[in-house]
């Protein structure tokens, strides 16, 4: 028995028949005004926190039905926690065999393997090289939105400069954003409707395997080209024959999905905060190191993934309910993340508390491959925005639109309108 | 302060020297110098994908390991009670100069 699964409490069979289950998420007696917590649910996928609190502090292990299967929510920092630290229990392997080379859907060894072949390019080291050009990048795309007093924090500014990033790292073309968006957000809902059972949107499957003919294409151009890329360097496995063709242009295309979509709100999200809290801008204009603070205090309190799949190898004990072996799980690292028990006055962000162990990129192996880049962009963005602007509010007029259905994971604002003004030293 | 003197042994059983800056935890000068470490976790003790072994008697001159660590190292791959620890979890230290390191074998 692993320490990870004592640490569990697995359930021991000798002393207990078969344990009741908990009611369902509908039967459950929700505060006025507030709908129980489901699988598919556009609203609560938009602004989950209030639902999450709630969870945390009555159903921190909420099962809901869905027509698949029931589904498993869990939301307390320990256990959430616990749970990322225990892969051989809570196993990714959600979907068996496993459909498409995207490292979130794999155990080891497999998910060794195949992190190995990107990772080196995604250390801190190797990121650091990037600096210069996203910090170019995030010029060019903010100047033109304060020039015109404002703009889409999304379509103007988050997307152009994480998918920038992100084709220039894998040496992928970025001249047709519209295209690299649609086929990106399709791959995603693809994904998604595999993983978390998400509806899809009726052509995803097709857009997937457009975007991956395309990558097929691509890669084949970055070996004639001794490509230095990390898309050249998954062409060169593929061609070498470590990877298989699928392989290799499914994990591209997973960099490129994973790398784009979660900084993209991360980035909007950050404008967000400046806008509740003005005061920061003034702050980090005059302490421009405390950008870091800003972003790690910004994961924790608005990171981007909401939900991690998991289904249980064994049966397993979890803030006193039993969760049988074969469950799907979801855990909610957005929702731990806010868990006063680990961060007094969770659902205020700070940025001079102790954010150590928060679970915005993840936790234990499954951990976020593009931490490192996603940290960079958001830094570079929270220094320039406080460095350029005196003040930063939400247009009153176009309210946030938020991320909804398909991919089920990502949590925050697909539009978000701002007005700004640059600061006059 | 000068860069330690590093060896490392391969999973393949080969010998690598290496340089071990001060600003670098033992993970990151393995990774950093491109041996295979995939430290999936980026250094936060939450897998164990950085295992090494360590020669006993340098072992031996350590601090204790964590709870976090010790947990997830008794579940891995090779776990030597007296050698085994996570390489993220080891700063920098001139008393380390001219250790010799062993990568544990991947799961």
């Amino acid at each position: 028995m692993s320490a990870a699964t004592t640490e569990l409490t697995p359930v021991d069979e000798s002393l207990s028949g078969p344990a009741a289950l908990p009611p369902y998420s509908h039967e459950l007696a929700w505060p006025d005004g507030m709908a129980p917590f489901k699988v598919v649910d556009d609203g609560t996928q938009g602004d989950p926190y209030a639902h999450y609190a709630w969870m945390r502090d009555n159903a921190p292990v909420l099962r809901a039905a869905s027509p698949v299967s029931d589904v498993w929510f869990i939301s307390r920092y320990d256990d959430v926690r616990k749970a990322m630290r225990a892969p051989k229990v809570f196993s990714s392997q959600v979907v068996d065999p496993v459909p498409l080379t995207f490292l979130t859907l794999f155990d080891a060894p497999n998910h060794t393997r195949l992190r190995q072949v990107v990772a080196q390019a995604f250390t801190p080291k190797a990121i650091a090289r990037f600096e210069d050009r996203v910090r170019e990048n995030a010029h060019k795309y903010l100047d033109p939105m304060i020039a015109a007093g404002g703009g889409d924090a999304v379509d103007d500014y988050a997307i152009p400069l994480s998918m920038s990033t992100i084709s220039a790292l894998l040496d992928v073309p970025a001249s047709d954003f519209e295209k690299m968006k649609f086929w990106s957000d399709e791959t995603f809902s693809y994904f998604g409707r595999l993983a978390r059972n998400a509806q899809g949107t009726g052509t995803d499957e097709q857009s997937t395997f457009e975007f991956f003919a395309y990558l097929k294409d691509t890669m084949e151009r970055l070996y004639r080209e001794e490509s230095e890329s990390v898309g050249g360097h998954i062409a060169r496995m593929w061609k070498e024959g470590l990877l298989s063709e699928k392989e290799a242009k499914e994990l591209c295309a997973f960099v490129f999905v994973a790398g784009h979509d979660t900084t993209t709100i991360l980035l909007a999200n950050a404008f967000r905060v400046f806008s509740e809290q003005p005061e920061l801008l003034d702050r980090i204009r005059q302490n421009p190191a405390d950008a870091n603070l800003f972003v790690e205090e910004l994961a924790r309190f608005r990171g981007t993934v909401q939900r991690a799949s998991r289904i249980t190898t064994e049966d397993v004990e979890v803030a006193g309910v039993r969760i049988p072996a074969g469950a799907i799980v979801r855990l909610l690292p957005a929702a731990a993340n806010r868990d006063s028990a680990k961060y007094p006055d969770g659902e205020t962000f700070n940025i001079d508390r102790n954010t150590d162990g928060h679970l915005g990129f993840g936790h234990g192996v499954h951990s976020c491959l593009g931490a490192p880049l996603a940290r960079l962009e958001t830094v570079v963005t929270v220094e320039l925005l406080a460095a350029k602007l005196g003040s930063l509010t939400l247009n009153n007029d176009k309210p946030i639109e938020y991320v909804r259905g398909n991919n089920l994971t990502n949590s925050g604002p697909e539009h978000l309108y701002v007005e700004l003004e640059k600061f006059n030293a | 302060m000068s860069n330690n003197k590093l060896t490392v042994i391969d999973r393949e059983g080969s010998t690598h020297d290496l340089q071990w800056e001060p600003d670098q935890t033992l993970m990151e000068a393995l990774r950093d110098n491109d041996l295979p470490v995939l430290a999936s976790c980026g250094g936060t003790a939450s897998c164990a994908t950085c295992h090494v072994f360590l020669e006993k008697e340098v072992f031996d001159t350590l601090a204790e390991r964590s709870e976090d660590e010790l947990e997830l190292l008794v579940d891995a791959e090779g776990y030597q009670e007296c050698g085994s620890r996570l390489s993220c979890q080891l700063a920098f230290s001139q008393d380390l100069n001219g250790v010799t390191v062993t990568l544990a074998p991947e799961e």
